[in-house]
């Protein structure tokens, strides 16, 4: 059993991570789940998440965001230190948003026919908003847990991650959504070799 | 029907406090700021108005008297007054006004008395007093017309709605030694003591299907929680009992003093919710639940707001991190109280958290900090 951790920044990212990890092909245990909410936290614990990646596959998943470049971005990150060969710094680009976006099939049962699905999710400036705007044509009950009350003075609807989790749970495929974000691709790849990478170590 | 704004002139630990409310209201402050003073007006209004012992006189009694009623900070001026508008959906113009104003009688045996009484329906004043009667006759107002049948005809919706607003902070140890503390308990059970008897008055037919619908949440919140149901010991005394998934699978049924303080708590806290229609008053309900539990209530009761054909509205007091970091909370229902050595004041939010929370922040962000006390980081150097 291969031991894994997933650090993330929010619930949907967590929900992703948890759906990434779980079709790994190779037995692991259930991941040890660290998030406090917000990308600062992730940051600050590096050199945690590098010492803890002696003893586990340690996956951590943060978004790109309005960042230029995901080198620089990475570079940041890690500094100049070698990185540990089971530490997985994934980035998604620019939001995990993008990646929910990418399954056109899942989205559709979510947000129904309306609206233009993105075919490069990738290259959205903002994939949360276009995920929100998407969510305003979309059924009552879905359009209500996403999009906040008309003048609440709040960014989103109070089920958004609740609503959003349990999507990413039940219909969201990473297979289908990763044919179209090249990301979510290499995040899977990355994660199946380093899956196997640890076994051979084992050996 | 609910409360948009409310007044309050020496109630309790408030000189002065004049708050909005919404559909769902989240009352936030430091430790003692007067959080429970808040939702006390609102049940006070309820004890004055219930169609049974209700009463000004007893309202006030049962409190302890003026002295306890009154905030310590009003020299000056004795007169307590609470005042509050009601719409019929929260964007509305007021639809009705009350105002309730009473002090001691400043002479011979302080009687309490009514100082004013107001009622408004749409603009028109339907109540003034003291009127003619009150003024021949002191003794009417030692009485609200909201207790009077006779005299509230005309604003019978409107102490109905006060009359009707529910209170139910359960605690886990009242309702599991129930038996054994036995005695006394306060009129309208806030605590949950008799909580059981309150399911056994409960028609079969509702009490199965709201149970059907807690289990449902339980068994997603509780581990290894699988059922839930309702019966009668030998004795006929009414308990809750609930199987959990076991090494022994016929392990049987285990009766509430067995269940955790946390799932007796959110039981509580769901059959609350699921309970009538009118104003529901919570009262800090993160306790004894995990975060991630926590987190999920502004969502559960948006839910099942939405569910229903009338809304009912909520007022919460919270400290909870957990419970207020859901960026959809909408900052408009947001009340912060803050203390001074004048007595307890209360505000909604500036528009420079407003546009904090506009900008993606939560209210645990944004407004939990301001209710720390300055010094608390000394807390922990006691000894």
């Amino acid at each position: 059993m291969i031991p894994i951790a997933l650090a993330t920044e929010d619930v949907l990212s967590e929900a992703i991570g948890l759906r990434l990890i779980a079709e790994i092909p190779i037995a692991h245990s259930p991941p040890m789940r660290l998030r406090r909410g917000g990308s600062g936290y992730l940051r600050s614990k590096m050199d945690s998440w590098r010492q803890m990646a002696q003893h586990q596959l340690m996956v951590v998943l943060t978004d790109l965001d309005r960042a230029n470049c995901l080198i620089e971005f990475r570079n940041q990150w890690l500094g100049p230190r070698l990185v540990p060969e089971n530490l997985l710094f994934r980035i998604a680009v620019r939001e995990v948003e993008a990646w929910i976006l990418a399954d056109h099939v899942a989205m559709r049962a979510l947000v129904g026919t309306k609206g233009v699905l993105p075919t490069e999710p990738d290259l959205i400036l903002d994939p949360k908003q276009h995920l929100l705007q998407l969510a305003k044509r979309a059924p009552r009950d879905v359009r209500d847990d996403l999009i906040r009350a008309e003048g609440a003075n709040a960014i989103q609807g109070l089920g958004y991650n609740s609503r959003l989790a349990a999507w990413i749970d039940t219909r969201w495929n990473p297979e289908r959504a990763s044919r179209l974000s090249p990301s979510l691709r290499r995040t899977r790849i990355r994660l199946r070799e380093a899956a196997e990478a640890w076994v051979t170590q084992a050996r | 029907m609910l409360i948009t704004n409310i007044k309050l002139k020496n109630w309790r630990n408030f000189r002065a406090l004049d708050v909005p409310l919404r559909d769902v209201s989240y009352v936030l402050g430091p430790n003692a700021a007067g959080k429970s003073n808040l939702l006390d007006a609102l049940r006070f209004l309820r004890d004055i108005s219930k169609p049974k012992g209700g009463g000004l006189q007893t309202a006030v009694a049962e409190r302890g008297g003026i002295s306890k009623v009154r905030c310590l900070h009003a020299r000056q001026d004795p007169e307590v007054l609470i005042e509050i508008e009601l719409s019929e959906s929260v964007d509305e113009p007021a639809m009705w006004r009350y105002l309730l104003a009473f002090k001691p009688e400043g002479k011979g045996a302080q009687r309490l008395l009514v100082s004013r009484e107001e009622v408004w329906r749409g603009g028109r004043q339907v109540l003034s007093r003291p009127n003619k009667d009150d003024l021949k006759d002191v003794v009417l107002r030692t009485q609200t017309h909201l207790e009077q049948i006779q005299t509230n005809t005309k604003f019978r919706d409107l102490v109905d709605f006060l009359g009707d607003i529910t209170y139910l902070h359960l605690v886990p140890q009242l309702l599991k030694f129930s038996e054994k503390i036995g005695g006394h308990r306060l009129a309208d059970d806030p605590f949950g003591q008799g909580f059981l008897e309150r399911l056994s008055r409960t028609p079969e037919k509702t009490r199965n299907s709201r149970l059907a619908k807690i289990s449902k949440a339980l068994s997603l919140a509780v581990p290894q929680f699988q059922d839930l149901r309702f019966g009668k010991d030998v004795m006929g005394h009414p308990h809750l009992e609930a199987r959990y998934a076991h090494h022994r699978p016929n392990a049987g049924w285990q009766s509430e003093e067995h269940f955790s303080d946390g799932t007796l708590r959110l039981l509580g806290l769901l059959w609350a919710l699921l309970e009538g229609n009118s104003m529901l008053l919570l009262e800090e309900p993160e306790i004894s639940l995990n975060d991630a539990i926590v987190t999920e209530i502004p969502m559960i009761v948006d839910r099942l707001q939405r569910e229903r054909k009338t809304k009912r509205q909520i007022v919460l007091t919270t400290h909870s991190d957990a419970l207020l970091s859901n960026p959809g909370i909408d900052g408009r229902g947001v009340v912060v109280l803050e203390t001074s050595p004048q007595g307890t004041t209360g505000r909604a939010l500036e528009s420079i958290e407003q546009s904090a929370l506009d900008a993606g922040l939560t209210v645990a962000e944004v407004i939990l900090p301001k209710t720390r006390p300055a010094k608390v980081s000394q807390l922990g150097l006691w000894q």
